[in-house]
């Protein structure tokens, strides 16, 4: 059997257990998972410019942000239908996407990634003190929904299988891609920039492809989030959750689409168990203001921090490397 | 690499189980009240006072009996710092739990994100947002307990107006959802009486506002508006008096509670009115249950009517309504929009159509001591103003600015001064990035995080022994400490792996820093006692305090000192030898691990300095640290990375970029300003002004 038909199988797989999990879950659950769903789109795309490429990435957040700001304004404000809406927000951030990156590939290291910094901050700026347009902080209300087709469906229900389709398409886009020549290409340039000169590839392109390819896939999963809560913000889109999106990657393990879904998977439930585990805690005995339940009730971003710590330094390739790891050593 | 089908199998496996969170069992014979405060995350300060007051009505309704022979329980679920995680946490809280009512976020986007699902579930949601947009949403199922944005702009223009008899406000509010609505407020109510009013705004993360300040005196303004929260507002008045501006300041809310106060002098609030939502003396019902008292004693916070005695009403009003008409959320919720001259502890409560629940709000102003006295109660339903027991305040209204407006050049200097005072603390967080890079090649993201621990531990340490010398010098030697934990815990490890893994290390570390100090140190800002002093006073019309002065003459020295160590002495040119080549340091008998020992040391007590000169003037507050982080990252990039005197330019440059580009192209967009600047350096000049010239290292 061929790796493509065994990654089909798979894929279908995943969507039969995710058709499984729309029929049995309810809404809170369901929730979580359409999230992470939406995570995971805007991690895999991140992992374009990250994993891939090498470009320390700290404003994916911002793409995000542009996708979900153009169609929400658009619907909202011009009252343009979907079909119009949804492209001109992907275009939009593949223009700027492109337009960014030609000056900042250029740099490298901790420059680049600061200069990831100030743009999504400048963005930032502009969505919350442009208020006639964007209605600053206070965000805009009254998104369409792409739920509202089937109103006798909860929200959560009805979202599932439109952003699980979305994920795995992207999944398997992104699988195809990284055994493609562009993709081989995107690797080489990380692994040995004068090495990927060297045989002919055009390393500034190439880099300008994957940052932009990051940030049309991160605006795609904007574009879902808006019409998906039908409400947006600036504080959607910060520093904070573009550097969260680059954890999940770290952790989940770059260079991987596997690594990029189990990370955003694992990322966005962790808050979620440690919750259950501190009332766990808690009815077993131990103390409600204690360190132990303040830390695992209310510090769950410091164990993000610990376990992307952790994995930095004893998993370089993150989860999904541990599982490569386990599968090697059981055959 | 192979597609890796088992793992992914594994992965799908584990996503039901991990979605699987079973819901508690709920017990019969209680009634679960359900809330969504944020209590992590930046909005963690009003949340926490929300979620106090929460849990103690709650336990004062059980105290006295329970509702119709049942307890009630309060379940609350973390509404975080985001919408999204605001709407979840109301998922989560309706799916596990049988609620008849629940409370809600204070933040009105919050609000406005979970305003569907409230809708589409059908309990009612009491909540304290004030904004306008709320109203917008026409939810049947919101009610707000708390005068909404529209009467706090009425009572401060009235009080403008009416009491003060001033002509020309000038407001100074903060770039958020509150500011931004309530400036757009009081814009109309002005309007409407044919008064221009004069605004300037600063960032939420700003730290000094006397550009502004000293824009809206030159403009000519007769009374000064706020629009703020604690830290900032705080801020506000600071500057005012350290600038010699005697107008009177009118502000709503936060100028009220003792989270903004108790940052401040006595004399920093004189002049000062406030809307407050309630005055507790003023109601015997308080001393019968001791509330204030208690709620200080249990939460060593000082209570705050403006907050907590309206949600403390509102738990006592929903369990009245659950005695009289039962659990079911619907009837719950039309016994509530039917409310009419309810009785309350601190007010009589009346919801209207739109589901606000009071109109009313309490005018102070202070005296000495921070007393507050009551001038008048405003209710905006009744559209008249209830006299109160003060007929003073037009007393203090004697006609004329007493702040004449300064001569353009002065205020000029005024504004390059402040620029290079702020610069000067920039540019010391810009040197600890300076120094480790030098050294090590590594960029530390955490520095910013580091920065205000250091604070942290200077506020612990001057409270530990009781004097602010000491207590600084221990705050620096454990600072010096916990840089050279950082060093054997995080950097050895990583320290053979790429640059982009110790990047992505310290980004980790500072999140942990963080967040470790916010679980300590509690979200609200606090007062650092300067070892210097932080009195203003005028020289030649330029008004400086000893402690600027001091943090001026420190980085001064700082820089020399670095400077000298650097390119002086043997350590500093074996500190260069390893930066440029480790492997050959190592190989001519450098000591390699100890000169990095030694570079992390200097750089935690470059980070506690910067903290412990920061903190007098600016506050502290945990979640400051991004802030000053970015800004001091955009000093070393303007004066270029592994550079000592670039640092400092870059600190100072910044510095004035923001405080000149407030007062003269832009208040709103000063900090995409100072960030624009930043890419610009990037993309035009990397190297910065007095960089490294691009190299494989980069």
């Amino acid at each position: 059997m061929s790796a493509d038909k065994r990654q089909l199988i798979w894929l279908a797989l995943a969507a039969a257990l995710l058709a499984v999990a729309g029929l049995t879950l309810e809404g809170y659950s369901l929730r979580l998972l359409n999230l992470a769903l939406l995570n995971v789109i805007t991690v895999i795309g991140l992992n374009f410019a990250y994993g891939y490429c090498g470009i320390i990435h700290l404003g994916q957040a911002a793409f995000v942000g542009i996708g979900a700001y153009v169609t929400a304004l658009t619907t909202v404000k011009l009252s343009w239908p979907l079909w119009a809406s949804v492209p001109t927000a992907l275009i939009a951030s593949a223009v700027f996407a492109l337009i960014v990156s030609v000056p900042l590939i250029r740099l490298k290291g901790h420059y680049l990634a600061l200069a990831t910094v100030g743009v999504n901050v400048i963005l930032e700026l502009v969505a919350k003190n442009w208020i006639e347009v964007t209605n600053g902080y206070n965000g805009v209300p009254g998104i369409p929904r792409l739920t509202d087709a089937w109103p006798a469906v909860p929200t959560e229900k009805a979202f599932l299988p439109i952003v699980g389709a979305m994920a795995l398409v992207v999944i398997w886009l992104a699988l195809r891609l990284r055994h493609s020549h562009l993709g081989r290409a995107m690797i080489a340039v990380r692994d040995d920039e004068t090495a990927a000169v060297t045989v002919g590839i055009d390393v500034g392109r190439i880099k300008v492809l994957a940052f932009t390819l990051s940030g049309v896939v991160g605006a795609l999963s904007g574009v879902l989030f808006a019409h998906y809560t039908g409400f947006i913000s600036p504080t959607d889109f910060a520093v904070a959750q573009s550097i969260l999106f680059l954890m999940m990657l770290v952790v989940g393990g770059e260079a991987s689409v596997l690594g990029a879904i189990l990370g955003a998977v694992a990322l966005t439930f962790l808050p979620e168990l440690m919750r259950d585990l501190a009332a766990a805690y808690v009815s077993a005995g131990g103390g409600e203001k204690d360190v132990i339940a303040r830390m695992l009730k209310d510090g769950y971003l410091v164990v993000y921090g610990l376990i992307t710590l952790a994995v930095l330094m004893a998993l370089p390739k993150g989860l999904a490397g541990l599982i490569t790891k386990l599968r090697g050593a059981r055959s | 690499m192979r597609f890796r089908n088992h793992a992914f199998a594994l992965m799908l496996g584990l996503l039901p189980a991990m979605v699987a969170t079973a819901g508690r069992a709920q017990n019969e014979d209680e009634i679960v009240l359900g809330a969504t405060c944020a209590v992590t995350g930046q909005l963690a300060a009003t949340g926490l006072t929300v979620f106090h007051a929460l849990e103690m009505a709650v336990e004062d309704v059980n105290a006295a009996g329970g509702v119709n022979g049942k307890k009630l329980r309060l379940v609350n679920e973390d509404a975080g710092s985001s919408n999204s995680s605001a709407v979840t946490a109301y998922i989560k809280l309706v799916q596990q739990h049988k609620i008849p009512f629940a409370f809600i976020s204070s933040y009105s986007p919050q609000i406005i994100a979970q305003s569907t699902e409230i809708a589409r579930v059908g309990i009612g949601a009491m909540h304290a947002g004030g904004a306008t947009d709320i109203e917008a949403l026409n939810n049947s199922y919101l009610f707000r307990i708390k005068p909404p944005d529209q009467v706090n702009t009425k009572a401060v223009a009235s009080v403008a107006l009416d009491d003060l008899k001033k002509k020309k406000p000038g407001l100074i509010y903060v770039q958020n959802d509150y500011g931004q609505g309530f400036a757009r407020g009081l814009e109309e109510i002005f309007a409407a009486r044919g008064i221009a009013m004069i605004k300037e705004s600063y960032g939420p993360g700003d730290n000094d506002m006397s550009a502004q300040l000293q824009s809206l005196v030159n403009q000519g303004a007769d009374v000064l508006l706020t629009a703020g929260f604690n830290r900032d507002s705080a801020l506000v008045l600071r500057a005012r008096k350290a600038l010699g501006i005697t107008l009177p300041v009118v502000g709503q809310q936060a100028l009220g509670v003792s989270a903004t106060t108790d940052l401040l002098e006595a004399d920093e609030l004189t002049g000062i009115y406030a809307l407050v939502d309630a005055v507790l003396d003023e109601r015997k019902a308080y001393d019968k249950t001791d509330f204030l008292r208690r709620y200080e004693e249990r939460y060593k916070l000082k209570p705050d009517p403006s907050f907590i005695t309206n949600y403390y009403d509102g738990v006592w009003m929903v369990a009245d309504a659950i005695k009289q008409v039962g659990e079911d959320p619907k009837k719950v919720r039309d016994f509530i929009a039917g409310l009419k001259d309810y009785n309350a502890l601190t007010r009589a409560y009346t919801t209207d159509a739109k589901g606000n629940m009071t109109n009313d709000v309490v005018i102070v102003r202070y005296a000495e001591n921070k007393v507050q006295i009551p001038v008048r109660m405003f209710s905006a339903l009744s559209g008249a103003a209830a006299p109160g027991p003060d007929q003073s305040a037009s007393d203090d209204t004697t006609p004329a600015a007493p702040t004449a407006a300064p001569s353009a050049i002065k205020a000029a200097m005024q504004t390059m001064f402040n620029g290079i005072a702020i610069g000067c603390i920039y540019a010391l967080l810009a040197l600890g990035f300076v120094l480790v890079y030098e050294a090590t090649g590594v960029v530390n993201f955490a520095n910013g995080q580091f920065v205000v621990i250091g604070a942290f531990l200077g506020i612990s340490g001057i409270a530990a022994l009781g004097a602010t010398v000491p207590g600084t010098m221990l705050a620096l030697a454990a600072m010096i400490g916990l840089g050279i934990l950082f060093f054997f815990v995080v950097y050895r490890p990583l320290q053979t792996s790429p640059v982009v893994t110790v990047i992505v290390g310290t980004i980790a570390v500072g999140i942990i820093v963080q967040n470790i100090g916010l679980l300590i140190w509690g979200p609200l800002p606090q007062r650092l006692p300067s070892p210097f002093g932080v009195t203003p006073i005028s020289v030649s019309g330029i008004v400086v305090s000893a402690h600027i002065v001091a943090v001026i003459a420190i980085t001064a020295l700082v820089v020399a000192g670095l400077y000298l160590l650097l390119y002086r002495t043997v350590i500093g040119a074996r500190m260069r030898a390893v930066a440029q080549d480790a492997e050959a340091a190592k190989l001519m008998g450098i000591n390699v691990a100890g000169i990095y020992a030694l570079t992390w040391a200097l750089a935690g007590g470059l980070a506690g300095l910067g903290g412990l000169l920061m903190g007098p003037v600016w506050f502290v507050d945990a979640s400051m640290g991004d802030a000053l982080a970015l800004k001091s990252f955009a000093a070393t990039i303007i004066g270029g990375f592994g550079s000592v005197p670039g640092a400092v330019l870059g600190g100072l440059i910044v510095g004035l970029a923001e405080s000149l580009g407030a007062a003269y192209i832009s208040s709103t967009y000063k900090d995409a300003l100072v960030f624009l600047l930043m890419v610009g350096f990037l993309i035009a000049r990397p190297q910065g002004l007095f960089g490294e010239a691009r190299g494989d290292r980069g």
